[in-house]
């Protein structure tokens, strides 16, 4: 979809290093004694314009990351840089004024919106809050976003409880776009809504992302969803990134065995297509508190040899990164 | 769970110190002496300053405090400003008629409420859930001064059959039996707003556990309903009534003070206010204190049967 | 995947009935409907507010002035004195209707003062958690170790019986309750994703916690303060009744039994009595039926 070279590209975020650790306490004084490794170690640079998904199961740290990225759950260790800023050092005045070019759509929208607040209130409030237009003017920018993700103005005096789940999910997707962001992390924003709600959203986060030059960084727990949005797909695996590339290279070309495995719980709908080598996962996830030595994957790739069991691998590669010590294709 | 109830006790230390500080501050802060009460025609300047140094009142107030805060951890809580007593001596005669009233009270209360409660959930909306819950509101919504004042009038001065207030009989020996018809009334009284509340408590906690599946899978299985109600259904209905023990023996101190006021009972509560009334600040401080840590104590045990009674309770 | 026009899903029947249904249908009417179906609530509601208006209104619906000697010492009741007169000859009524105001004051003062310590207290707590929410709930801890009505006895005896010191003592003293359930209901508000969009979207915390987050913990404090009220009006009662609380001449329903603790009022003036006990009761039972009818209603576990 973009067909710009990489090395002309800007970075609008940069994730250095990556540290999410949750302590785990006990005892009578809550001494920590251990640490759920959520995200550990997690390097991604988004570029302006793109849309990056990050995809793994429940439990990989997906979603850590993306709060971690907007600084609702500030990160234990790395450096979350946006638009040349680290967010980590700014003052709360500063923070605030940055979040308005960074924003969140969240995956439950029964809970993601205030209950108590009119649709109106919901969506005057942001550009209230900043001071960003003149009061004069809210009203009608209210009107017009609601109409651009395909409500009508005559929402606006009603409660979130009389909306639908497709419908909330779209005044979700409107209060983080009134503030005009530059990045809008979609946190499974379709997971929680039918399987017809999710296309409609879908194609309206993609137009939107035209008519106003967005940048996504969007979480899914399958690669079905995010084949049609993104540029580029990033896989996740207990905390780590273990595959990035283009969206196509992924598909046609994945390197890394739990990609593959993967692509194999997404049906393909055309059976002569079903040719791909079957790789098929053994066991469950291992806990994030107590991750396997060397690579975090080995205890359930049918390919795993003496080395991926003492020593982690890194990743590699430039366009096509992946960490494995065997890659396939 | 040995470690929540570790941690349960550590936590009551500041709690307890906080208890410490505040009941003797406040009473301390307060205008006027004790001295004043001695104050007659005939008193000297000379004698007033005297007396303030013997009573230890020209000390700065932190002096006062910790001096006082050591006397107490020997068990020593002075001596009262009125008597002249040790407060110790004061207060430790009277701990028993009040801890025989607040007991009955709390014993009877719950007799009356728990199977009343039971009762009124399991026949729900019927002409006894109405009444139950109609008495227990009267219960609950009644002060004590005025359900004391109808009871003496009703039982005492119409029916002649109780007698109108203190513990003995004037000049007769006492025994067992007077001291129990002494008893009834302020007992009932203090008694009734603790059992309302505990209906109602009963009523719904007994109400949420009927509601749920693993009592309908004992019904069908075919057990008898009156195991279904008392196996499966009140004994996890009672679990949550720990909990308000704690609160009821607050509940109970303050009653104590207004019900033994009324019936001349010889306990804690009427000290209190004879206290207030001779601004004896050692024992106000000693009364106030004693009633914290019986309800900080009440409030640990309740908190360390509850986790020892129900299994879901996380530790941390 | 048919990918359908991004203008699409207004056909969706559900929003199309509740449009019908009108947009003002909201969580208020919904709570009044509740609570009207419950009888005595309605009842509790109808009796208060007729104390209330009896309390505004004292001055045109009082027989004579409350302060003044009418008529003999304690006479019983008469065509004139319809409730009889107290012990200095004053009409027992009149006193009786202008005791109200004092209960109301301090049931509505003493409560709202609280309300609002409580309430700042527990956000607090709540928001910020850690070692302020450590410091906080011990200090709750050490208030609610306290029996209640004997350390508010010893406070007004302190700073001197009359109705402001009372309503000042027991808006100091009654936080800890509120203070807790604010703190409890913050505690689950606070990881909502709505009050997370607010982070996100650069609120301020004052904002959020006030804006956002209070306005749902709404209803348990209103439970609480309706019930507070009655609880704020018996403790006036019990003070004034043992003579630490409102003073004579100024007619409290607790000082007008005070009286009732000699034998001889007692046993043959009951008229003396029984009606300011009676008002007490009255008024402290229609609160808490309101209270009960007000917690069914706004309870969420019967909220769909």
């Amino acid at each position: 979809m973009s067909l710009i070279k990489s090395d002309e590209r800007t970075p609008l975020l940069e994730v250095q290093n990556l540290k999410k650790y949750f302590p785990i306490k006990k005892g009578i004084i809550s001494r920590t004694v251990g640490q759920v490794k959520a995200v550990d170690g997690l390097n991604l640079t988004i570029y302006e314009g793109e849309t990056i998904s990050l995809v793994g199961e429940s439990g990989c740290g997906k979603s850590t990351t993306g709060r971690a990225i907007v600084q609702l759950d500030p990160q234990t260790e790395g450096k979350v840089i946006f638009k040349g800023k680290e967010l980590s050092t700014l003052s709360s005045m500063e923070l605030r004024k940055i979040r308005t070019d960074l924003q969140i759509i969240f995956q439950d929208p029964y809970s993601s919106l205030n209950p108590r607040k009119r649709i109106g209130d919901l969506l005057a409030e942001p550009l209230l809050a900043h001071k960003l237009t003149d009061k004069s003017e809210v009203s009608r920018k209210v009107d017009d976003i609601l109409e651009i993700v395909g409500l009508s103005k005559f929402h606006k005096s009603r409660y979130p409880h009389e909306f639908s789940g497709g419908q909330r999910q779209r005044i979700g997707i409107a209060r983080a776009l009134i503030l005009q962001p530059k990045l809008i992390v979609c946190d499974e924003p379709v997971s929680a809504l039918d399987v017809s709600i999710q296309a409609q959203v879908l194609n309206l986060l993609k137009d939107l992302q035209k008519e106003f030059q967005l940048t996504y960084l969007f979480i899914a727990h399958g690669l079905g969803v995010v084949k049609y949005i993104s540029d580029r797909i990033a896989v996740m695996y207990l905390g780590k990134i273990v595959e990035l590339a283009k969206t196509e290279d992924i598909f046609k070309n994945p390197r890394h065995p739990y990609t593959q495995a993967l692509l194999h719980a997404y049906p393909i709908p055309n059976p002569h297509l079903r040719s791909r080598e079957r790789i098929v996962m053994e066991g469950d996830v291992p806990s994030p508190a107590n991750p396997p030595k060397g690579c975090s994957f080995h205890a359930r790739c049918p390919l795993a040899q003496d080395i991926c069991r003492s020593q982690a691998p890194a990743l590699q590669g430039d366009e096509h990164t992946v960490a494995c010590h065997f890659p396939l294709g | 769970m040995f470690q929540y109830i570790v941690r349960r006790l550590l936590i009551a230390i500041p709690v307890l110190f906080g208890v410490t500080v505040f009941s003797f501050f406040i009473v301390n802060l307060a205008p006027g002496n004790p001295v004043e009460m001695f104050v007659n025609p005939d008193t000297t300047q000379a004698d007033i300053e005297l007396k303030k140094e013997a009573l230890g009142l020209n000390d700065p107030i932190y002096v006062q405090y910790v001096r006082w805060l050591g006397n107490l951890v020997q068990g020593d809580f002075g001596y009262s400003f009125s008597t002249y007593e040790p407060v110790l001596n004061m207060v430790s005669s009277r701990i028993g008629p009040t801890l025989l009233l607040m007991g009955t009270a709390l014993f009877v209360a719950y007799l009356i409420a728990i199977p009343i409660g039971v009762l009124s959930a399991t026949k729900q909306y019927s002409w006894l859930d109405y009444l139950s819950t109609s008495v227990s509101f009267l219960g609950i919504s009644i002060p004590h001064f005025f359900l004391g004042l109808g009871f003496i009038y009703i039982f005492a001065v119409q029916m002649h059959s109780l007698p109108t207030g203190g513990m003995n009989t004037l000049g007769s020996e006492g025994g067992f039996s007077d001291t129990f018809k002494h008893l009834i009334m302020p007992a009932m009284v203090l008694a009734a707003g603790i059992a309302g509340r505990m209906v109602r408590y009963v009523r719904s906690s007994m109400l949420d556990i009927l509601g749920q599946d693993y009592l309908r899978t004992a019904r069908s299985k075919g057990l008898r309903e009156f195991f279904v109600i008392n196996k499966h259904g009140f004994r996890n209905a009672l679990i949550p009534i720990i909990t308000v023990i704690g609160i009821d023996v607050s509940v109970l101190i303050g009653g104590a003070v207004v019900t033994e006021q009324i019936f001349q009972w010889p306990g804690l509560g009427q000290l209190t206010i004879q206290s207030i009334g001779s601004r004896d600040y050692p024992t106000l401080m000693a009364i106030n204190f004693l009633a914290a840590i019986a309800v900080l104590s009440s409030n640990l045990l309740a908190d360390i049967f509850y986790s020892v009674a129900d299994p879901r309770i996380k530790y941390d | 995947m048919s990918m359908a026009n991004v203008n699409t899903e207004k056909d969706i029947p559900l929003s199309n009935v509740q449009a019908q249904l009108g947009a003002e249908e909201s969580y208020m009417r919904m709570i009044t409907k509740r609570f009207l179906k419950h009888k005595l609530a309605v009842l509790g509601l109808i009796v208060f507010c007729l104390i209330i208006l009896s309390a505004v209104f004292a001055p045109l619906i009082s027989p004579s002035d409350p302060y003044e000697i009418s008529g003999e010492f304690a006479a019983a009741p008469s065509g004139e004195h319809m409730l009889g007169t107290d012990q200095v000859g004053r009409d027992l009524l009149s006193r009786l209707i202008y005791a109200s105001r004092v209960s109301l004051s301090v049931g509505v003062g003493a409560v709202a003062i609280y309300v609002v310590i409580g309430t700042v207290l527990g956000a607090i707590a709540g928001y910020f958690g850690k070692w302020v929410d450590m410091v906080i709930m011990r200090l709750t801890d050490v208030f609610m170790s306290f029996p209640y009505l004997m350390v508010i006895l010893v406070l007004v005896s302190i700073m001197g019986p009359d109705l402001y010191n009372i309503i000042i003592v027991l808006g100091l003293l009654g936080w800890p309750a509120i203070c807790r359930i604010v703190r409890g209901s913050v505690l689950s508000i606070k990881e909502m994703d709505y009050v997370k969009a607010g982070v996100a979207l650069g609120y301020s915390t004052p904002k959020i916690v006030f804006q956002h987050i209070l306005p749902n913990c709404l209803a348990p404090i209103l439970v609480n303060a309706t019930f507070g009220i009655a609880q704020a009006i018996i403790m006036e009662a019990s003070l004034s009744f043992l003579g630490m609380g409102v003073q004579p001449p100024t007619a409290s329903w607790g000082n007008m039994l005070t009286e009732a603790q000699s034998l001889t009022v007692l046993s043959s003036q009951p008229w003396l009595w029984v009606p300011p006990g009676m008002m007490i009761l009255l008024a402290v039972l229609s609160i808490n039926f309101m209270g009960d009818g007000l917690r069914d209603a706004m309870d969420p576990k019967s909220l769909k």
